[in-house]
């Protein structure tokens, strides 16, 4: 083959890419690469003779990519490097996050407080058509666990006692507190005062144990009222059953503890102290909202805006709060993952918020998906092509697309999950 | 009828693979490219097969050896090294040095640049 052959070879090469590419097409040669047109948009410049504002004019160029293999060719004396992960500026990143954390604790306490506050509520509530006397040593068991979560939250420095009267009164809130939109704002002070009233009387039939009848009769009063002022919610029955029996167990251990000890005698000087304390420092109690409500109320308002807007929004009908109760509850399981839908091969470029998305619909949900897998992913940046992915079968109301409760729910799982 | 149809399936799968890759170009694969320029150069489409694949075998050899290939009126190509450089990853802030690596760059004519000036601007 001649040197003009050859030359005139080249030539045609040329002409044929350059023909493909004026015409806007791409051209991929074999073991070389890709030629392809790109738009360089227009943009402002300054002259640098003169410092004029010039604009230049947008301008198509040729972008060329190499081959995989010529790229892998070309790269062949950097291919044993590889990515390698700074350790000590991730250090210094995790301290600052624990020190982050720390400031969150109470917040947390909060929370906590309001998640078991309402398990307790229901518990109260599914109680009321089983016998009496458990619900009465449930019930002061739910007061001592109440006691204990209360305690180093408000920071108070008075020791159980009070502590467990504190929650009495905490849990006489809660049945007014149920239905906040039922009740006027002018008769707050009222419930106000029937609180401490029916707090000093639970305390009262503490004290007197021994006289079983009249606790009982009090106590049949008091879930009465409950029944009266709180519209029940609807609760599967045979898991509130169990937890009964457990909390029915460890009240009654508690109790006899208390009585052992003789805490009991000290009581009504506590509730004296307490009751200066809430006359003296309203505003401890409601920390953050200015609403005239009761801390109960404030906590609630604090967690769930949503809902408690909702249940402002609709004001005559219980569905509307009762669901979100049940979804609550919901999130406060544990999950567990034994049915799964699929399970996916990690490719390069899959993320989990993507796997999510074509599962789910909501890419928000990709933290079930992590949950799930917990085994092999140990934070969930680390997925890495030629995993397995188990894809579970979600729970539809944990995982309603048309519910912001639920996502906003997976947000917050999120960003624990991104903290780690 | 069998075949026809394969063959329509085919031509389809291959539209939509092209419409995959490039939203709105249409890419000129190896074997098109061949077919032109044998119609130029009035060769088989073997022959300019092989002289693509010689051609294509001198022009990365040579790339490969660290020389700058210039073809006239097209551009040239060139040993590129790209420095290490540290990243941060925007969700975990896990930071990582990416080593150096080396790629192939082309730089297009000064006559092609004219040539693509004439193409009418973006829409």
């Amino acid at each position: 083959m001649s040197k003009k052959d050859a030359g005139d070879f080249i030539k045609a090469l040329l002409t044929v890419i350059e023909e493909a590419l004026l015409s806007k097409d791409s051209v991929r040669i074999k073991g070389l690469g890709t030629f392809k047109l790109q738009w360089n948009a227009p943009r402002k410049s300054v002259d640098v003779n003169t410092g004029e504002d010039i604009i230049i004019d947008g301008y198509y160029r040729v972008a060329f990519t190499p081959d995989a293999e010529l790229r892998d060719l070309a790269n062949e004396p950097y291919a044993h490097l590889e990515a390698v992960v700074i350790d000590e500026a991730e250090d210094g990143q995790k301290v600052k996050k624990e020190a982050d954390d720390s400031d969150e604790i109470p917040l947390k306490h909060f929370d906590e407080q309001v998640t078991e506050i309402k398990d307790i509520l229901s518990e109260i509530n599914a109680l009321n058509h089983t016998n009496d006397v458990q619900q009465d040593s449930g019930k002061e068991d739910a007061g001592k666990s109440d006691a204990e979560k209360s305690e180093p939250e408000k920071q108070e420095v008075i020791d159980q006692d009070t502590g467990e009267s504190d929650a009495t009164e905490q849990i006489a809130d809660k049945p007014a507190d149920e239905k906040p939109k039922g009740k006027e704002k002018n008769s707050k002070p009222e419930d106000r005062k029937k609180q401490t009233v029916r707090a000093e009387s639970a305390v009262r039939e503490r004290k007197s144990s021994e006289s079983k009848d009249d606790v009982t009769k009090k106590k049949v009063s008091v879930s009465g009222s409950f029944e009266e002022r709180s519209k029940k919610t609807p609760t599967s029955k045979s898991r509130k059953l169990d937890l009964l029996f457990v909390a029915v167990l460890a009240g009654g251990l508690l109790v006899y503890l208390a009585i052992d000890h003789k805490v009991f005698t000290t009581i009504s000087q506590y509730i004296e102290s307490y009751r200066i304390q809430k006359a003296l420092a309203p505003d401890f109690e409601e920390p953050i909202t200015p609403l005239e409500n009761q801390d109960f109320d404030a906590l609630q308002f604090d967690f769930e805006p949503a809902e408690f807007e909702s249940s402002m929004e609709d004001k005559s009908d219980g569905v509307s709060q009762s669901r979100p109760d049940d979804l609550e509850q919901l999130f406060n399981q544990t999950r567990s993952y034994h049915d799964f839908i699929a399970t996916e091969e990690v490719i390069p470029g899959s993320r989990l918020t993507r796997i999510a998305e074509r599962h789910y619909g909501v890419k928000e949900f990709w933290v079930y998906i992590y949950e799930a897998n917990r085994e092999i992913l140990e934070s969930p940046a680390e997925i890495v092509p030629g995993m397995l992915l188990k894809i579970p079968r979600l729970n539809p109301v944990l995982a309603d697309k048309d519910n912001p409760r639920c996502i906003e729910y997976a947000l917050k799982l999120q960003e624990e999950y991104l903290k780690e | 009828m069998m075949p026809m149809i394969l063959t329509c399936m085919l031509l389809l799968l291959n539209h939509e693979i092209s419409i995959c890759f490039f939203k709105t170009n249409i890419v000129m694969k190896h074997k098109e490219l061949i077919d032109a320029i044998a119609d130029r150069t009035n060769r088989t489409q073997e022959e300019t097969g092989n002289l693509l694949q010689t051609a294509i075998d001198i022009l990365t050899s040579q790339i490969l050896e660290d020389n700058v290939v210039n073809l006239q009126g097209f551009g040239s190509f060139e040993l590129k090294r790209r420095k290490e450089r540290l990243s941060v990853h925007p969700a975990t802030q896990v930071r990582t040095v990416i080593p150096p690596k080396q790629t192939v760059n082309f730089r297009q004519s000064g006559v092609l640049k004219v040539k693509l000036k004439e193409i009418p601007s973006h829409e």
